[in-house]
């Protein structure tokens, strides 16, 4: 071999150690530099404020189309992307209410139905939700809104808005606030216009038992499809798992690994300061023991959770805030938020095990101290569209009534069970339930 | 350009940086941080301490520095209806489920995984048996049942009253398994032995399934026991005697308190320090030293 080929030969030899060697100088340390920080970052990356306001909006939106006391009156309840347009010009027909100084008094439940013989526009909020954050919506961290009345749950708007608008708040108080050389008319254009359109109509058929707020649809004209979901953690891809239990704990070098018989996985920090468990369902619950430091402020919590849901990549956006409670934990205060999601524009309800959001979140203080997700997407394969009408919710309420006869042996009165389950209704709404009924879908 | 100079400066650089690469990664491995060698004069004054608290320690405190992987183990699977045929002959009768008897002998099987065996018979094998001969019996036992292994180690034996097996006294066999020598916790098999013969036996046993790649360092015997010094006095009373400390894994998820244990398949043994007393009392030790 010549002297030429054996120092190529060398060279080569030595370039293919410099890549081997830097390799496992690379994987040394600026590997553990970028995972190291996993959590903790990110934040940066969120736009909180525009986050915020995205959640603390309408979960629903009534829209009264008049008619005065005619029992022909009719409404309708906006689909999910209809409510985002819905809600975005609300809010300039909002915005002088919560930044001025309104006069505000307390009125009766009929005082505030009586709007519904006009054209107007109802936001209703999920439960709890505080007035502070929806006040935080208008960029006002302090206005009279917020000192008179604590939760908003509705907000009326009658279409000739000259000044009144009505809010529902804490144990369902009504409130009538009156803004001096106001008017705003912008909601009457895009009314008529939605009116103009093909919807489905509700109808206020429980008047005649007292019960005047609630509607409901007579007949549905629009077609509704089957859909196919499954849950986003696939409890046999070991893979996803281990990414998943990378994103709670720091260093996955000390997680201690437990397999039920189940096939749920549960990873513990320690002796069980953090735990995640991810269910055969793809379910997923993390909780952290720590020493919270005292809050009460529900923004800072919104925000925490926010970020924290941005962290674990939960941030879809088809989510809706649903429910806002106080929790205590170690004897400090704390928040506790649920979170639905929407496919096709209707909302999504399930039961699994005593836990109702896709995700529910707990903060205490400024720390995760719970995390539960139920996530679910559609499945890849084409939605189905039923070719059979849709139950009316006329007919579902007339089976439940017989349902009720049946068992009570006929010792109670048909009329008066009538009037019961009537009385009792507080909405009628066209959703989806994930029924759950395999592993995974 | 000439080639064959370039080759040559290239050879000399590429020599350079290679040596520079190597020391980078070797030095860690050098370094005193890692190679600490735990001095004569540190471990004395770890056992004055311990002395001060009452605790002397059996021998020497083991110098070992490690790295261990963790390891993931899983419950050895145990079918009820073929443990029954196993331990109890063909002619058994199922109780309810995972209880099963024939005769004078009965057996439990929980949570697919946890064997209580129990022997009532009044037949005598031998009224003189002694340890000796206990620990034949027993080890014929557990090869008639298929339970010996090479992995297997004898403890301890402990020689008293155990009720739940007979009213007489009788020698408790205490068998753990080990992985590559070293103790794979929380897994046994208790074998009871008097003049009856194996009057009883429990056992839970672990089966490995991998090792991480990684090794992370661990933390030393004389760590482990100041960890756990505190725990030791409060349960003990008078002088305590340390008779053994050594690392292997532990597996418990019962300790955890998470879940029901008989629901439990798998899940990660971690490197751990065992402390086990002169009165039979054992103490684990997680050793990841984070």
């Amino acid at each position: 071999m010549s002297r030429e080929k054996i120092k190529t030969f060398i060279l080569t030899i030595l370039v293919v150690m410099t890549v081997l060697l830097t390799q496992k100088v690379w994987f040394q340390s600026p590997f553990q530099s970028i995972s190291s920080d996993v959590i903790g970052l990110d934040s940066n990356a969120l736009d909180l404020e525009q986050a915020r306001n995205s959640f603390v909006s309408p979960i629903r939106v009534l829209m009264g189309f008049g008619g005065g006391r005619s029992l022909n009156r009719f409404y309708s309840v906006l689909s999910f992307n209809d409510i985002k347009s819905a809600w975005l010009l609300s809010k300039n027909v909002l915005e002088p209410f919560f930044a001025g100084d309104p006069y505000i008094e307390l009125v009766s439940s009929d005082t505030y139905y009586e709007n519904m013989a006009n054209r107007f526009i109802e936001l209703e909020f999920g439960d709890n939700i505080s007035s502070v954050l929806v006040s935080s919506v208008f960029n006002k961290s302090d206005s009279k809104i917020i000192r008179n009345i604590r939760e908003i749950k509705k907000i009326m708007i009658p279409a000739n808005n000259t000044g009144i608008i009505y809010i529902i708040g804490k144990d369902s108080n009504c409130f009538r606030i009156v803004l001096d050389n106001y008017s705003n008319e912008e909601l009457i254009s895009y009314i008529n216009a939605y009116e103009a359109g093909d919807f489905v109509k509700y109808n206020a058929v429980f008047y005649y038992v007292g019960n005047y707020h609630v509607v409901m649809p007579l007949s549905i004209n629009i077609p509704m499809s089957q859909i196919y979901v499954e849950s986003e953690i696939d409890i046999t891809n070991d893979a996803q798992l281990a990414e998943k239990s990378r994103s709670f704990f720091r260093n996955i070098d000390f997680i201690k690994t437990i397999k039920e018989t189940t096939g749920t996985v549960v990873y513990l920090y320690g002796y069980g300061e953090k735990s995640l468990r991810i269910n055969n369902r793809g379910r997923l619950e993390y909780r952290e023991e720590f020493d919270p430091v005292p809050s009460t402020n529900v923004k800072k919590a919104l925000d925490t959770a926010l970020i924290y849901m941005h962290q674990q990549g939960d941030m879809a956006d088809n989510l809706f805030l649903r429910e806002i409670k106080e929790i205590e934990y170690k004897g400090r205060k704390g928040f506790s938020f649920g979170f639905g999601y929407h496919l096709e524009g209707y909302p999504v309800y399930f039961n699994s095990s005593g836990m109702s959001n896709a995700i529910e979140i707990e903060v205490v203080g400024n720390q995760i101290r719970g995390y539960r997700t139920f996530l679910r997407e559609k499945m890849n394969i084409p939605a189905v569209t039923k070719l059979e009408p849709i139950i009316l919710p006329h007919n579902l309420i007339e089976m439940i009534i017989e349902n009720y006869l049946a068992e009570s042996d006929g010792l109670v009165d048909r009329e008066s069970v009538r009037t019961d389950v009537l009385k009792s209704i507080s909405e009628v709404q066209l959703v989806y339930f994930d029924s759950i009924n395999q592993d995974k879908q | 350009m000439d080639w064959s100079k370039a080759k040559n400066i290239l050879i000399i650089a590429f020599i350079v940086t290679n040596l520079l690469l190597v020391f980078y990664l070797g030095k860690d491995m050098y370094s005193g941080s890692d190679l600490q060698i735990i001095s004569d004069k540190y471990l004395q004054d770890v056992k004055d301490h311990l002395e001060e608290n009452n605790i002397r320690i059996k021998g020497s405190i083991p110098k070992e520095i490690l790295s261990m992987p963790l390891l993931m183990v899983k419950y050895r699977h145990i079918d009820p209806e073929a443990a029954a045929k196993q331990f109890l002959g063909e002619n058994y009768t199922r109780v309810r489920e995972g209880r099963y008897t024939a005769e004078d002998k009965s057996l439990m099987v929980l949570g697919n995984k946890k064997l209580v065996y129990k022997n009532n018979t009044s037949e005598i094998i031998d009224y003189g048996i002694d340890e000796d001969e206990a620990e034949v019996l027993a080890t014929q036992f557990l090869k008639e049942q298929n339970l010996y292994s090479s992995q297997l180690v004898m403890e301890q034996v402990y020689y008293g009253v155990v009720k739940e097996f007979d009213e007489v006294p009788l020698y408790k066999l205490v068998y753990h398994q080990t992985y590559k020598n070293r103790f794979l916790g929380e897994s046994y098999i208790n074998v009871y032995v008097n003049y009856r013969g194996v009057v009883g036996m429990e056992a839970l046993l672990l089966t490995t399934e991998k090792t991480q790649q990684a090794k992370s360092k661990i933390i030393t015997a004389s760590d482990a026991l100041l960890r756990k010094m505190s725990d030791i006095i409060n349960d003990n009373q008078g002088e305590i005697l340390i008779t053994k400390i050594e690392v292997g894994y532990y597996f418990n998820p019962e300790e955890i308190q998470l879940a029901d244990w008989e629901n439990i398949a798998s899940g990660t043994a971690f490197p751990s320090w065992r402390i086990i007393l002169q009165n039979g009392k054992t103490y684990y030790v997680e050793a990841l030293d984070n």
